[in-house]
């Protein structure tokens, strides 16, 4: 897994936003040695881990100053590029849907996205996808209210015939 | 109602299979993304139900112009319509004021049209159109005799705020109206006041079912004031279409033009002179083109008479704006300042208007009367500038000062008077064979009132006339004949 795709959602994505600017912040005001202390103790621990893997991944140092800079910088540049995926599903994800969901569309053949998730019970079950500007209806919910209208005149019908015969 | 257009707008989301978010928002332009398939000019809709139309279509984002007053909020979704901006069309405009949207301001209900039409149409070409050959008669003396309309003709009406452009119009609406021609009203970013009194005026004088009022006030939103000249030009296309003649009245302009560089500029588009967009001269010239007289299928002729007003400051009419509309149309009306302060009205300034095509259209005794009256008040302007030397005037000057004066109190008109195209050549008729020679102006004033209304009133005494001037067969045979019948005619009225 790339450091990026520790980033599933907009929130997360959100949330790591408002940390880098906290770091940022902090690289005018304290030592840089004390640059890994903020990264323990002031940001979330998602953002801790995105850029602990990160700076493995590149060999950086958490010392130098610049370094930490220009590469804060390059991974909001990064942030920028992402494709946002708008999926609307009745219910409310846990992180293992979220980490599910993800990974179908990494799998089929997705990348540099993230997932912006909202919840609307009218969809009831499915879901309703936009990508790119293209709009992908995937509820059941047409269906179902085309199966009730159905199911409601077979039984008004049904009540017709039994007022006729009287039984 | 919610759900009604929650209904509709997810009914597009499907039948396009596209869907936009908002993204920026530099009201009333909003930038979108998404929308890969989306056309200029294309109506989008936003979900909360306001309406837009595509501005430009960017690689990234695309920009809309919102219809409406209120900004859009970020990450609202935005549909396509895969249509682009129409309006409804039906007899039953008439007598209506409505909305650039066409929505009757009344009763807040959109119009059940017959037919929709796009606001943007293609003028027609060459082939479609026909010499300009048919009078237009503004019921105003002096713009009938000196600077003659024809059916068909774009021309300009120009001047200072407050200097009764706008009377001239009324009055031009009223002539028009009674002869049976569909008058169209755009009021470009008005005063509701001002609106109201055109409404109030078309209901006094009885024209209202003849005439539409395509009203947007100040108060609007940007991008529906931008589109009032649009939709005014396509209704009056709809009635030509029918067989009928328009005309259309755009007040103003120059109000237009200022709107739409401040879309240009908050779209980020490069201003250019005045800090207008480039293709300023464009919007005008195609949006007045759609205006002329048409070749119909079976033979006849049919026009769109439009009326384009421009507001000037100071009287400088060397403004970008103003220049453009004076090289895109056929001739323009100038409506003096200090002309207006000495207290002439209407307040034209002969000298400084021009009519291309009007003259074309006269009939030999109008062309003559036209022919009689350049010569004179030219002359009449270069002896009264003499005449401020002080210097000893001879009986000749004295006449014609005489003259000047009576004919100046002849062109004065009251707005609500508007004067019949016979009475004028009559009354000018008897003004220049001497009749009130050594009359008042005030004597000369009630003679032709009286003359004027025993002309509308008496059905016999109007025969007579109109059999006087058809006997005729140009200005001079006229004068001979009224200098024998004219004091006949004159006590006529007085019974």
């Amino acid at each position: 897994m790339t450091p990026i795709e520790t980033i599933k959602t907009t929130t997360d994505l959100h949330l790591i936003r408002q940390d880098f600017q906290v770091l940022l912040d902090e690289l005018y005001t304290n030592k840089p040695e004390s640059f890994g202390e903020t990264l323990r103790t002031r940001v979330s621990h998602k953002t801790h881990l995105f850029l602990t893997m990160y700076f493995q991944k590149n060999n950086l140092d958490f010392k130098n100053t610049d370094t930490i800079e220009k590469n804060l910088k390059k991974i909001i540049d990064e942030f920028n590029d992402l494709n946002e995926i708008h999926l609307t599903i009745a219910l409310e994800p846990d992180p293992g849907l979220i980490s599910d969901m993800y990974q179908w569309f990494k799998e089929n053949n997705y990348s540099n996205f993230v997932l912006n998730i909202s919840v609307d019970p009218r969809v009831i079950g499915g879901a309703v996808i936009s990508i790119d500007g293209k709009y992908y209806k995937y509820s059941i919910a047409d269906d179902l209210e085309a199966s009730l209208i159905e199911l409601n005149k077979n039984l008004t019908q049904l009540r017709k015939i039994d007022a006729y015969t009287g039984s | 109602m919610h759900d009604e257009s929650q209904k509709s707008f997810e009914s597009y989301l499907e039948n396009a299979n596209e869907v936009g978010f908002v993204e920026k928002v530099i009201h009333p332009i909003t930038h979108i993304k998404g929308l890969p398939g989306v056309h200029p000019e294309e109506l989008v809709v936003f979900e909360t139900g306001e309406l837009g139309q595509v501005f430009s279509v960017n690689e990234d984002s695309h920009e809309i112009l919102l219809f409406k007053k209120q900004p859009a909020k970020i990450g609202t979704r935005v549909a396509r319509t895969q249509k682009t901006l129409e309006i409804p069309l039906t007899n039953e405009l008439l007598g209506k004021t409505i909305s650039p949207l066409g929505i009757d301001v009344q009763t807040g209900q959109s119009i059940q049209g017959q037919e929709y039409r796009d606001l943007r149409s293609i003028p027609p070409g060459i082939s479609e159109r026909a010499k300009i050959t048919s009078p237009l008669i503004t019921g105003v003396n002096i713009v009938d005799l000196l600077i003659p309309l024809g059916k068909g003709q774009r021309e300009l009406v120009i001047g200072d705020r407050k200097t009764g452009k706008t009377n001239f119009l009324l009055q031009t609406m009223l002539t028009q109206s009674q002869a049976g021609t569909i008058c169209i009203y755009a009021g470009i970013g008005k005063r509701l006041l001002e609106i109201k009194q055109v409404e109030e005026f078309l209901n006094q004088n009885n024209i209202r079912n003849n005439s539409i009022i395509v009203a947007s006030s100040a108060s609007e939103s940007i991008g529906t004031i931008y589109l009032t000249p649009y939709t005014a030009m396509t209704i009056a296309e709809y009635f030509r279409d029918q067989g009928r003649d328009v005309l259309i009245i755009l007040d103003d302009l120059t109000t237009h033009a200022k709107y739409y560089r401040e879309i240009s500029l908050l779209a980020n588009r490069f201003p250019g002179r005045s800090s207008y967009p480039g293709d300023m001269f464009f919007e005008h010239a195609r949006l007045l083109e759609r205006a002329g007289n048409f070749k119909t299928e079976d033979g006849k002729e049919v026009s769109i008479t439009c009326l384009p007003v421009a507001e000037t400051i100071e009287g400088n009419i060397s403004g970008y704006i103003q220049t453009n509309l004076m090289s895109i149309t056929d001739g323009h009306i100038f409506f003096d300042n200090e002309l207006f302060a000495q207290g002439r009205r209407p307040a034209v300034n002969y000298f400084l208007s021009v009519t291309r095509v009007g003259r074309q259209t006269q009939s030999t005794i109008r062309w003559g009367i036209n022919r009689e009256l350049n010569t004179f008040l030219g002359f009449l302007e270069k002896t009264q500038s003499f005449v401020h030397f002080g210097a000893e005037l001879n009986e000749g000057i004295t006449t014609l000062l005489s003259m000047g004066e009576k004919i100046t109190s002849f062109f004065n008109q009251h707005m609500s008077v508007v004067i019949p195209i016979n009475l004028q050549v009559l009354l000018f008729s008897l003004i220049w064979i001497g009749t009130w020679q050594t009359a008042s102006k005030s004597e000369m004033s009630t003679d032709m009132q009286q003359i004027t209304n025993k002309y509308l009133s008496d059905e016999e005494y109007r025969s007579k006339l109109h059999s006087i001037i058809d006997s005729a067969k140009d200005f001079n045979a006229l004068l001979g004949i009224l200098s024998k019948e004219g004091k006949g005619l004159v006590e006529l009225a007085k019974k």
